[in-house]
């Protein structure tokens, strides 16, 4: 059984500021690290290896220093990584041509997990389109796979509860952090994680990839800049109203 | 000279005519067929975008459209209300979207939207805005350009989207009030397709994460205003909605409602997580140095004199009790 789990290096968003009087990101002081959720992908990959076998495959699409992603996958315990770098604008298009590609040119799948996605993020989730590119089904939300002798089941966040569901290889789930907790790398992985032959280095021109399938299907505009935090807001209304306002409110946050 | 109803109501965009093989327009889709609020703001932002590129507004509602209010639809901006039987998966609502050649799909952002929203841009050949409070028209272009929500929506990206159609799953609470214009006209019809009959699921607990009140993102702080037993167990029920923890200050302490272990302020823990809900918390000096770290204060309280108000993010003044069963209600949602 062969799992791909697509990992991305984003930015810390406690590193990104907002310039107010340019109107754009202040990135001057702002770090790369390999996406949180992603890593909650790679622990479910790694632990349905641990259960039945095969191959672990991290796939990282970037440049430069998002090797170090990809080192960062092996030494978490990924069998290896594959680093497609890519230079050009990645818009979600790009994004499952290129992982469409590299999920190929490793001879197929069973099983693909991708994250959800950060908070700088407009490629947009990539589970989705992975699926309908590969004509595969897609798991969303998924929490935890169980290997049990009947197969493979997958445990997904479902309208404030969770559904249990047998999974039909192969398929494209997307993952969101359940209850366990990515795995720190082991000393011993860290050391061998930079030797050669645990990453792989590909680009699109050796997958087959033209520019035409690679061309960008969204671009970014300017910012559009809200409100400075303000304190002593008062939200008027009935319970349940002022309970809706909220609720919207805070999501657009992203702390529902 | 001047305008009549009528003519104002053709250049609002109130009186339909079916465009030729109902190519082209704004499609907002409800795919199980449930036409609330959200939806009605969902129809209303497709007005905005429809009335921008000169087109109309669809509805297109699964599971024939039970539960769908159509005459709401209508009045919040619809022109033409279809529904079909079932849910659609991505490739019936492909199947669907083809011909039709629509030049925006609007999906709501809840569970369903965003399973269908990015497989139909793939399969359409169109392009996605995965996570948008709100859609514009660019002038010149006539592009459209969905704004994406970026650090805790503390600005907005604006996303252009090049391939038609161009799809966005939108966060409807981030949307204005719906529109309700009872003067606007628009035709109900059915598709006369079955979709495929919605997946049976074996529901199970959701698998907890291990949290405690230092590492917990949400923290639900239980004080006096919640006056009693039944009161604390309502900021039980919003913690366990939103995936966190009840914490709760002295007074909490005192009506043995917490332990020791969960007491926040000065004598007790400083929390800094993205989120603070204070439930029946004046706030004074001792506890707000527990929170001050907080990403987000909410505090729900009766005083509107209180001293907790001016340092929250956000106020609801109000018996904390029963505005924490409609949280956990709305957040559930
Ligand atoms: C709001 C916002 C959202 C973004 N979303 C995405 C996204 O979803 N997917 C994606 O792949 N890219 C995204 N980017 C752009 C991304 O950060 C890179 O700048 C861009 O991909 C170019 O990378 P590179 O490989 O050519 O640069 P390199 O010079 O190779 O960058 C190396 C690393 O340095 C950091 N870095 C360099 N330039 C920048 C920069 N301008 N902004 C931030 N970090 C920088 C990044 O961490 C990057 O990985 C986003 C940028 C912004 C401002
Ligand atoms: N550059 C990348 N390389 C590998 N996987 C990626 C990359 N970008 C995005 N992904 C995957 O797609 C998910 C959502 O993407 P995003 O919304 O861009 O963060 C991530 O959690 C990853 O699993």
């Amino acid at each position: 059984m062969r799992i791909v789990v697509c990992m991305k290096q984003g930015i810390d968003p406690k590193t990104v500021k907002i310039s107010r009087s340019r109107e754009e990101l202040d990135l001057r002081e702002a770090r790369p690290q390999t996406q949180p959720e992603d890593k909650h992908a790679l622990e479910a990959a790694l632990r349905i290896r641990e259960a039945r076998g095969g191959e672990v495959v991290a796939v990282v699409v970037g440049s430069r220093s998002a090797e170090d992603t990809a080192r960062e996958a092996v030494a978490m315990g990924a069998d290896k990584a594959v680093w497609i770098v890519y230079k050009g604008q990645r818009s979600g298009k790009t994004m499952t041509a290129l992982v469409k590609a590299a999920v190929e040119r490793l001879g197929g799948a069973d099983l693909v997990l991708a994250g959800q996605g950060g908070d700088l993020d407009t490629a947009g989730p990539l589970a989705g389109r992975l699926a309908a590119a590969l004509g595969w089904p897609l798991i969303a939300d998924a929490l935890r796979f169980d290997v049990e002798p009947a197969g493979l089941y997958a445990v997904a966040a479902f309208e404030g509860k969770a559904t249990r569901l047998p999974v039909v290889l192969p398929a494209v789930a997307e993952v969101i952090p359940g209850a366990e907790r990515p795995r720190y790398p082991h000393p011993s992985r860290i050391a061998v994680a930079w030797n050669d032959g645990y990453v792989e280095t590909w680009n699109a021109a050796e997958m087959g990839l033209e520019e035409e399938a690679l061309a960008a299907d969204a671009e970014m505009g300017g910012l559009v800049l809200g409100a400075e935090r303000q304190r002593g807001q008062v939200i008027g209304g009935s319970p349940e109203q002022a309970a809706e306002e909220l609720a919207g409110i805070l999501r657009g946050k992203r702390l529902l | 000279m001047g305008f009549d109803l009528s003519d104002l109501q053709a250049l609002m965009g109130g009186s339909f005519e079916e465009p030729t093989g109902e190519s082209g327009g704004v499609w907002v889709v409800s795919p199980d067929g449930l036409i609330d609020d959200a939806m009605l703001r969902l129809i209303g932002k497709g007005r905005v975008v429809a009335d921008a590129l000169g087109g109309y507004v669809y509805l297109l509602a699964g599971c024939n459209g039970a539960g769908a209010d159509t005459e709401g639809a209508i009045r919040a901006g619809a022109d033409k209300v279809l529904t079909a039987g079932g849910m659609p998966t991505v490739n019936e609502l492909a199947d669907f979207f083809r011909e039709r050649q629509p030049q925006a799909v609007l999906l709501p952002r809840n569970r369903l939207g965003k399973a269908l929203g990015p497989g139909l841009a793939q399969t359409l050949g169109g392009s996605l805005c995965p996570y948008a409070a709100d859609l514009a028209v660019d002038p010149i272009y006539q592009r459209i350009v969905a704004h994406q929500p970026i650090l805790d929506d503390a600005a907005r990206m604006q996303v252009i989207l090049l391939a038609a159609p161009a799809v966005a799953v939108m966060e409807t609470a981030l949307l204005p009030a719906a529109f309700n214009e009872p003067w606007r006209q628009g035709e109900v019809g059915d598709t006369q397709l079955m979709w495929s009959e919605p997946p049976s699921h074996e529901m199970v607990d959701r698998p907890a994460r291990p949290i405690t009140l230092k590492t917990s993102p949400v923290v639900v702080v239980a004080g006096q205003g919640l006056t009693d037993d039944a009161g604390f167990a309502a900021a039980m029920e919003l913690a366990d909605a939103l995936g966190g923890v009840v914490a709760g200050d002295v007074t909490a302490l005192d009506m043995g409602w917490i332990g020791e272990e969960s007491l926040v302020g000065l004598t007790g823990e400083t929390i800094g997580p993205e989120l603070v809900i204070a439930l029946g918390v004046d706030g004074d000096t001792s506890f707000m140095m527990g929170v001050a770290e907080a990403g987000c204060l909410v505090a729900a309280q009766a005083d509107a004199g209180a001293p907790i108000v001016p340092f929250a993010d956000y106020n609801v003044v109000g018996d904390p009790a029963e505005f924490a069963r409609a949280f956990a209600k709305a957040a559930r949602g």
